[in-house]
């Protein structure tokens, strides 16, 4: 690896890191040519460390491999995208990926302890002090910290070392189903109000409510404006007890309301919300959901507004939007569906992701939750950040002095022009 | 736009589908072992693409990205888009079969199947008297291995035993006169040329449930080799023969998931795409008749079987039924009704064992590979048989278990029943 990035650093060859290639923002698209590195095949669970809870893994581990591999020894690694059975622990580490759990359990960043990395000018560095093995450090800048969410633009992963947590014994499901979109964001605020802390709280808007029930009509998902759904983890009493907690305090807002501790059942209940990105182009036959405006951000108090938007949105471009998503973060996920046939549509559906980026920022959120910026989310980035553009484009500097590191990401494409005069 | 008259131009739309999830990645037994994004349905598309728009030449180097697949139909299957994926390969493959040729064993292969089935009983019978020659038996009659090296052909590759005749010159044109109505069968070319126990078994299965069984004249190979391999040219006469044949027939069984799963759904689509728009309706019509033995039988109500079999036997779902024909319980009902059989379910049942028709002769190496996993979970579930419902899962499975020296046997579900209904005469021609 050292040997790729030296040659392409002395030559001025663009190269771009790739775990699964399941990001939504090109991140892995080599968009000035050159090297390609696919992480896919280096993916050995090198060691596991159970008593000090972390493991050590190469970057091309797939998500769900690792999770069934900690599973048989009671551990977990809590961050849980949609894309687990394919997406890659490094891409989830150069991303900041989150998932459905991240409200209890925080970012993939949260359990980065080290890695080894190749910088752009082919020097390997240890972060998280070497040979450590401890779970927390306050020594020196936090170069781990600085790694995760880089996108591949400061170096190539070769080594993580993972935090890992006991495996929860057991899960529970709370469904709702509300007639006002607005009183959705009201339970969930009662629910943190009550000093309950659940795993998970998903929302499924009405289109994606109709899109899971298309996909697999068995769902029988009930028809409602907005459909939220609680998971609580936890040994098999705290779940039981957490579970009808959490639907007690919903059935103030509205009655329709069921929970579930059982696992067969859980399961049948959680499908509805798993199925949801996977269904979303079931409602255009023909048609396609593509990613785009697909990762905003809000404050929570604002998911509703956020989610009216949307519909709003998709309205006026005469386009239709589904959209769910982790509405304990504010993250949700717009799907327009398309033909991806029509250029006219194509143009269109560009217009709907910059109102929905533009929504995100005016309503004091960001454009991405936990997807990223890559080739899709730069334009937003000066408005987002501002001043703190510049320092991350200094930092950028002084570690890859010849901008080999996946270019074309992240930054504007004026800051990029600015930087290349 | 693109070239109308370019097979692929047929499969735009759905290449246009593919949001590029990479969900394919989870599911792909040939990803899973290379680990490469040519490897898998998300980067055959893009290859696809790029050929249409022409932004990559249609050359060898793309052509053994496309056929590195054993159109197990998985990605498919595990779709969120429902990108119908076996479409947009095959219009690939004959894509590239039309500009680049195909190998001359397949061409004389194919022209033979296709131009000269006349000649095929005879040439058979010569291979029959004279296999033992290049070929040494393995035990059990589980098939043949080339006794000296061969170009191109590799020395540990389990081979069928080729039949002295026949079978369809063995069956009567209508066999038995069943009170529960007259069925028509489709043989294929592996039970019909090499396997003829197993196709003899369905027929007997057959009459042992009151049916009697059509076994009409005309019919032939069912195209699906040519059709993977993307020719065309060689198919249609064969698809059309079989159209015919099968004109008039209430209901059409196989034994084959590949032939069944061609019949079904690959006649109407390929006759569609070529613009035969008189036989693209008749093949829809013969799409609905077509149906696995064992899901007609479950169907219609399958007689219990009298005589035990002491023995514990586990089920490989050929691609082609579970995924093809969407037939999963139906074969599971029929062994669990034999007295005697205790069934176990194996892991990963249904993932493809690696054969894939040519595909385990031209992706050898690959093929041991994903047949390695499935011979794993064989042993794994301590079965004593493995069931299927595919001549070329058969073959494939045989394959696997006895390089790995494994002594499970391979049986057609067919077979196991016929054996515990017990003997019954079937008249010949």
């Amino acid at each position: 690896m050292q040997k790729v990035v030296r040659f392409a650093n002395k030559n001025g060859v663009p190269i771009t890191p790739r775990g699964a290639a399941t990001g939504q923002t090109g991140g892995g698209v080599p968009a000035n040519g050159g090297i390609v590195i696919d992480m896919s095949a280096m993916n050995r669970i090198v060691e596991l460390d159970a008593d000090n809870l972390q493991v050590l893994c190469e970057p091309g581990v797939v998500h769900a491999d690792l999770n069934a591999f900690l599973g048989k020894h009671n551990l977990f690694f809590p961050p849980d995208p949609g894309s687990t059975k394919m997406c890659t622990i490094g891409g989830m580490v150069a991303n900041n990926s989150r998932g459905m759990r991240a409200v209890k359990y925080g970012s993939t960043g949260d359990y980065v302890l080290g890695m080894d990395v190749v910088l752009p000018t082919g020097e390997l560095i240890t972060t998280g002090s070497v040979d450590s093995r401890a779970v927390q450090t306050s020594s020196g800048f936090d170069l781990t910290k600085l790694m995760v969410g880089s996108e591949g633009l400061l170096g190539i992963f070769t080594l993580l070392r993972l935090k890992v947590l006991p495996k929860p014994a057991s899960r529970g499901l709370v469904l709702a189903a509300f007639d006002r979109l607005e009183d959705s964001g009201l339970a969930v605020l009662k629910v943190f109000r009550a000093g309950l802390l659940p795993s998970a709280i998903e929302i499924m808007d009405s289109s994606a409510i109709k899109a899971a029930n298309l996909y697999k009509p068995s769902l029988n998902l009930p028809d409602a404006e907005a459909l939220l759904l609680f998971e609580v983890d936890g040994c098999k009493e705290a779940v039981t007890h957490d579970a009808q907690r959490v639907a007690e305090i919903v059935k103030e807002v509205t009655p329709r309301v069921e929970w579930a501790d059982e696992p067969r059942k859980v399961a049948a209940l959680w499908e509805g919300r798993s199925v949801v990105g996977a269904a979303s182009g079931q409602v255009r036959p023909g048609a396609t959901r593509v990613y785009a405006g697909e990762d905003i951000c809000v404050p929570i108090t604002r998911v509703p507004e956020a989610l009216r938007g949307i519909q709003d949105i998709g309205e006026k471009y005469d386009t239709i939007v589904v959209t769910y998503g982790h509405i304990a973060s504010g993250n949700l996920h717009a799907a327009p569906v398309i033909d991806m046939a029509s250029e006219e549509e194509r143009e269109r559906v560009r217009f709907v992701a910059d109102e929905i980026h533009q929504m995100a920022l005016r309503l004091g959120g960001t454009v991405t939750g936990e997807h990223g910026v890559g080739m899709t989310r730069r334009a937003y980035m000066e408005q987002e950040h501002g001043g703190a553009l510049a320092a991350m484009l200094a930092i950028k500097q002084a570690l890859d002095p010849k901008g080999i590191m996946n270019p074309g990401k992240l930054f504007p494409d004026q800051v990029r022009q600015e930087r290349d005069e | 736009m693109s070239d109308n008259s370019r097979p692929l131009a047929d499969a735009e739309r759905e290449i246009l589908k593919c949001p590029r999830c990479g969900q394919c990645r989870a599911v792909c037994p040939v990803f899973a072992e290379r680990k490469d994004e040519s490897s898998v349905a998300r980067g055959r598309i893009s290859l696809a693409k790029a050929m249409l728009d022409e932004s990559f030449p249609v050359n060898r180097e793309g052509e053994n990205c496309i056929s590195e697949c054993t159109l197990c139909l998985a990605c498919a299957a595990n779709c969120p888009s429902g990108v119908e994926t076996e479409k947009i390969f095959l219009a690939a493959r004959a894509e590239l079969a039309d500009q680049l040729g195909i190998s001359t064993i397949k061409r004389a292969a194919f022209h033979m199947l296709s131009r000269r089935q006349s000649l095929l009983p005879g040439l058979t019978f010569v291979a029959s008297t004279f296999q033992d020659i290049p070929f040494s038996r393995l035990p059990e009659d589980s098939g043949l291995r080339l006794r000296f090296p061969v170009p191109g052909f590799d020395r540990e590759h389990v081979l069928p035993t080729i039949a002295r005749r026949p079978l369809r010159s063995q069956l009567p044109r209508q066999a038995g006169e069943g009170k529960r109505g007259t069925v028509a069968y489709f043989v294929g070319c592996y039970d019909n040329y090499m396997d003829t126990k197993a196709g003899r078994a369905a027929v007997s299965v057959l009459l042992h449930n009151g049916f009697s069984v059509s076994i009409p004249d005309g019919q032939g190979c069912c195209a699906m080799p040519m059709l993977a391999s993307g020719v065309r040219e060689a198919a249609l006469p064969l698809m059309r023969r079989n159209v015919d044949a099968f004109f008039g027939s209430d209901v059409v069984l196989t034994v084959c998931a590949s032939c069944g799963s061609a019949l079904k759904h690959l006649y109407q689509q390929v006759f569609t795409a070529v613009g035969d728009a008189e036989y693209a309706e008749k093949a829809a019509a013969l799409g609905e008749r077509v149906k696995d033995l064992t899901q007609y039988l479950a169907e219609q109500g399958l007689r219990k079987p009298e005589n035990e079999l002491r023995v514990r036997v586990t089920f490989h779902d050929p691609c082609h039924l579970v995924r093809g024909l969407k037939v999963k319980a139906q074969p599971r009902e029929a062994l669990r009704s034999i007295p005697g059989l205790e069934f176990v379910e194996m892991k990963e049942a249904d993932r493809c064992c690696g054969g894939g028709g040519s595909f385990a002769f031209s992706h050898y190496e690959l093929a041991k590979r994903i047949g390695d996993r499935k011979a794993a979970n064989i042993a794994a579930s301590e079965a004593e048989v493995v069931a299927t419902e595919c001549p070329g899962c058969k073959l494939q499975l045989t394959d696997s278990l006895v390089r790995q020296q494994m002594p499970q046997r391979v049986r057609q579900v067919a077979e196991l029943l016929a054996q515990a209904y017990g003997p019954i005469e079937i008249k010949s021609r």
